[in-house]
């Protein structure tokens, strides 16, 4: 039998608020899940459950309290998020563990065209080449020609969330986190979404995605988890 | 009492545990070729900047047989010159000289004399700046790590800016060099001219500064580079076609100085002459000679 | 097994000023929030701190004023002696050679060491410049020491590093009095990096700039670590600053390392009181 990419078992994460006399939140309890190469799991739930938590546990921004996560690395075997050192989440998150936050977060002074292939250069790709693929990238995204220049700070909220999710897809991680990748995209922009995440797994990359909006993802989702 | 005034005194004027002292200094300082050695200076009846460094090296080194020479600029009859060996020659009642052939110890300010020195000879420079580092660093405790650590960087910064600001190494005098490889040293107040006449040569030099009280040595055969650029090379301060007025040398180093018109008070010229006088004064001999010979 | 991509390892580091007493451990560190022990007086500046620096990774330094940052950072650069502890030093570009302790070499060594392998940019640029030299000639000392000895190809080198870090290099003779805070800035810049170190030190670089001028530094800093993959230890109290160059960091207090981490997860998931302080205090 084959180990999946990714097994969480038993996932707790609490925070203690010490500024507000050490008072402890829990909203992660006990939470278990496994997936599959290539399979695109959607966790959804209400908001404030803890979806967003969970994906943070996994990529290592939020430390979990307790309970494992298992990523199956192509260079290092398993390997736990919980419990691994920060320079090898560094190494995992260069290559094999993508990230998409609800937001874009870029520097205002820095081109949609560098911000969208800075994870392939990051990888060593040529700049030129890299460039070439991006360009690819941002016509099948609809980003029109003349904001490539331009820093995606002043674009539309779709046309950054295009960009942002652009950017964690084309470096072709194995496992993929996409933190409610629809949430405010039109019609027509969602359809690219859905679109950018099959041929994602056509590419051999697993999603992992956390959202409420079944109508788009749902049918998408070959495994499920509601929180 | 019938005691003359000069037995008031030790030999060489001070008394002997004071230059066993300074003698310990001075073998530490040729031990470490160009490294400022602090010694206790002593008070003279000389004031201080005006030799007493150099004085007390000589007074702690020199015995009875040695023969003295004192110049001051090259020449054996200025002022400070007459005084130095005078007080010398009291305190000690050895031979003076001004040959420097015929001399055991020169004691110098400026200049290392044109005939070149033997390994029986020791020249003794009154030095006084000792630090070639002040310029680039004030704090004489900074300057003193630095020379521990060779860390002459900013001394070659300040050639570099040297290089940058005159288009050229204008440095005068006290131009710095390393000692054998390690020290920087200042070798005031010699002129460029001199520098490298202390490179590998037979005697033993031996600087002191009275005000400053430290001791440095250029032990015989001891490598001298100054600090100069590939592009950019050390120079002396030799003037092509510049003669001596009165030997006829071009090969000395030359000092000038203005010969007013009697005749014109607004008038008259600029004379150079060898800065080394009692060499020059045998040069003009042999010239008398060798036109008298023919006759 | 992978060959380790460490070039900096520092553990135990310690630095006191003061002789010490028996009751300061009663009173220092970051529980009593106090570095300085008021029975004998003694600053605990920086207590056991350690950390690894990985190859072209850059390490973020952040806390409060007093804290120790600028202390483990002069340790680093060889310029205040630790009172004990290692740094072992792995030469990037001879892998294979044995680490040495940085901290046991003896001053001549750890000179050149210090001239040739690091650089360093301070806050205030009269602390890394000399202010009554040229700007050349500031750029130039580091050059000069690693023995180049010729003028025109150290002027070639220094109109290089100017254009680099985007200075007129017809400007190369000007008085830095002349030059403004960020230009400065850059000079500092331009004069660590001539000896092609393999790990560059930064002390609050930005602070004290005007916005704008701020953005422009960080711009090149990130522009020379993207090209160069270059080794960077980051001390700064801008979280801000960390957060666009570092991707880990140190968090230290009184003296003390009180957390380290990821980057994201220091700013997102902040465990230690004195993190979520500052933390708080930043956004
Ligand atoms: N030479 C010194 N003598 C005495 N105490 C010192 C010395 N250097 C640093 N300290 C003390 O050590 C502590 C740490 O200082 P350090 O300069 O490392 O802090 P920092 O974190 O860099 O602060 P800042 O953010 O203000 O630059 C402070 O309490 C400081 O007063
Ligand atoms: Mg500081
Ligand atoms: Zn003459
Ligand atoms: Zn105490």
């Amino acid at each position: 039998m084959i180990a999946p990419l990714l097994q969480v078992n038993n996932l707790h994460k609490s925070f203690v608020l010490h500024l507000i006399d050490g008072r402890t939140i829990d909203p992660i309890q006990n939470v278990s899940f496994t997936v599959d190469s290539n399979q695109h799991f959607l966790l959804w739930g209400r908001s404030g459950i803890g979806k967003t938590s969970i994906l943070k546990c996994i990529y290592r921004s939020y430390l979990a309290s307790s309970g494992e996560i298992w990523f199956n690395s192509d260079q290092f075997g398993s390997v736990d998020m919980v419990q691994a050192d920060d320079s090898m989440v560094l190494k995992l998150r260069h290559r094999e563990i993508g990230y998409c936050s609800q937001f874009l977060k870029v520097l205002p002074r820095v081109a949609a065209l560098d911000v969208i292939t800075e994870p392939l250069v990051r990888q060593g790709m040529p700049e030129s080449a890299a460039h070439d693929i991006g360009r690819e990238w941002l016509s099948q995204l609809g980003i029109a020609q003349r904001l490539w220049h331009a820093s995606p700070v002043t674009f539309s909220g779709g046309e950054q969330q295009r960009i942002n999710l652009g950017r964690a897809f084309i470096a072709s991680p194995r496992l993929l986190l996409l933190d409610e990748p629809t949430a405010s995209l039109d019609a027509g922009s969602k359809q690219i979404v859905v679109e950018m995440i099959q041929r994602a797994q056509q590419r051999g990359t697993a999603v992992l995605t956390v959202s409420h909006d079944l109508d788009t993802l749902a049918k998408l989702a070959d495994g499920q988890l509601a929180l | 009492m019938s005691t003359t005034p000069e037995q008031l005194y030790n030999f060489g004027f001070i008394d002997e545990d004071s230059k066993r002292e300074v003698r310990r200094q001075i073998l530490k300082a040729i031990a470490l070729p160009g490294h400022q050695v602090p010694f206790a200076s002593r008070d003279l009846p000389i004031a201080r900047g005006w030799g007493t460094g150099g004085l007390q090296i000589t007074m702690a080194i020199i015995d009875a047989g040695d023969v003295l020479k004192v110049i001051d600029q090259g020449d054996d009859e200025s002022v400070n010159a007459v005084n130095l060996r005078r007080l010398l020659q009291r305190t000690t009642g050895v031979t003076t000289t001004v040959d420097t052939t015929a001399a055991s110890i020169i004691q110098t300010r400026h200049r290392i004399p044109e005939e070149p020195m033997r390994r029986d000879q020791i020249l003794v420079l009154q030095v006084p700046m000792v630090d070639p580092l002040r310029w680039v660093e004030p704090n004489l405790e900074r300057a003193t790590v630095m020379h521990g650590e060779s860390d002459y960087g900013r001394m070659w910064v300040y050639m570099y800016e040297s290089v940058v600001k005159a288009g050229d190494l204008r440095i005068a005098t006290q131009y710095p060099v390393i000692v054998a490889g390690r020290y920087m040293m200042d070798t005031t107040p010699i002129p460029r001219w001199d520098v490298m006449r202390l490179h590998n040569a037979e005697a033993l030099f031996l600087f002191g500064a009275g005000r400053e009280k430290r001791i440095y040595a250029v032990p015989p055969y001891t490598t001298i580079e100054p600090l100069q650029f590939e592009d950019f090379r050390f120079k002396t301060e030799f003037v092509a076609g510049q003669i001596c007025a009165r030997c006829g040398a071009q090969d000395t180093f030359l000092t000038s100085h203005f010969v007013v018109d009697p005749t014109n008070p607004a008038g008259g010229y600029w004379r150079t002459s060898c800065s080394d006088t009692s060499f020059c004064d045998k040069r003009v001999l042999v010239n008398t000679t060798n036109q008298e010979a023919p006759q | 097994m992978t060959t380790p991509t460490w070039i900096l390892q520092a553990s135990g580091l310690n630095k006191q000023y003061g002789p010490g007493c028996p009751r300061c451990h009663q009173f220092t560190g970051p529980t009593h929030n106090n570095s300085q022990c008021p029975v004998c007086n003694t600053v605990y500046a920086c207590v056991d701190a350690g950390f690894t620096l990985h190859q072209g990774e850059v390490l973020g330094i952040v806390g409060e004023s007093g804290s120790g940052k600028s202390t483990l950072l002069q340790m680093v650069n060889l310029a205040t002696a630790a009172d004990r502890g290692h740094i072992w030093y792995r030469e990037p570009r001879t892998p294979d050679a044995e680490p040495v302790d940085l901290l046991q070499m003896d001053a001549y060594r750890s000179r050149h060491f210090r001239n040739d392998r690091l650089g360093i940019v301070y806050q205030r640029p009269e602390l890394g410049l000399n202010m009554r030299f040229t700007v050349g000639g500031n750029v130039a000392e580091k050059l000069l020491l690693a023995n180049w000895r010729h003028v025109g190809n150290i002027r070639a080198r220094i109109r290089e590093l100017m254009e680099q870090t985007e200075l007129p290099p017809e400007r190369i003779d000007d008085d830095p009095h002349t030059f403004s805070g960020g230009m400065l800035q850059r000079v500092q810049i331009a004069k660590a990096l001539s000896s092609s170190p393999s790990l560059l030190l930064l002390d609050e670089v930005t602070s004290g700039l005007d916005l704008s001028v701020q953005a422009r530094v960080l711009d090149l800093i990130r522009r020379i670590q993207w090209e160069q993959q270059m080794t960077m230890l980051l001390v700064s109290h801008d979280l801000g600053v960390i957060k666009q160059l570092a991707r880990r960091t140190i968090v230290m207090k009184n003296g003390h390392i009180v957390e380290s981490g990821l980057t994201d997860q220091i700013l997102e998931d902040p465990q230690h009181p004195y993190t979520q302080l500052l933390v708080s205090s930043a956004l």
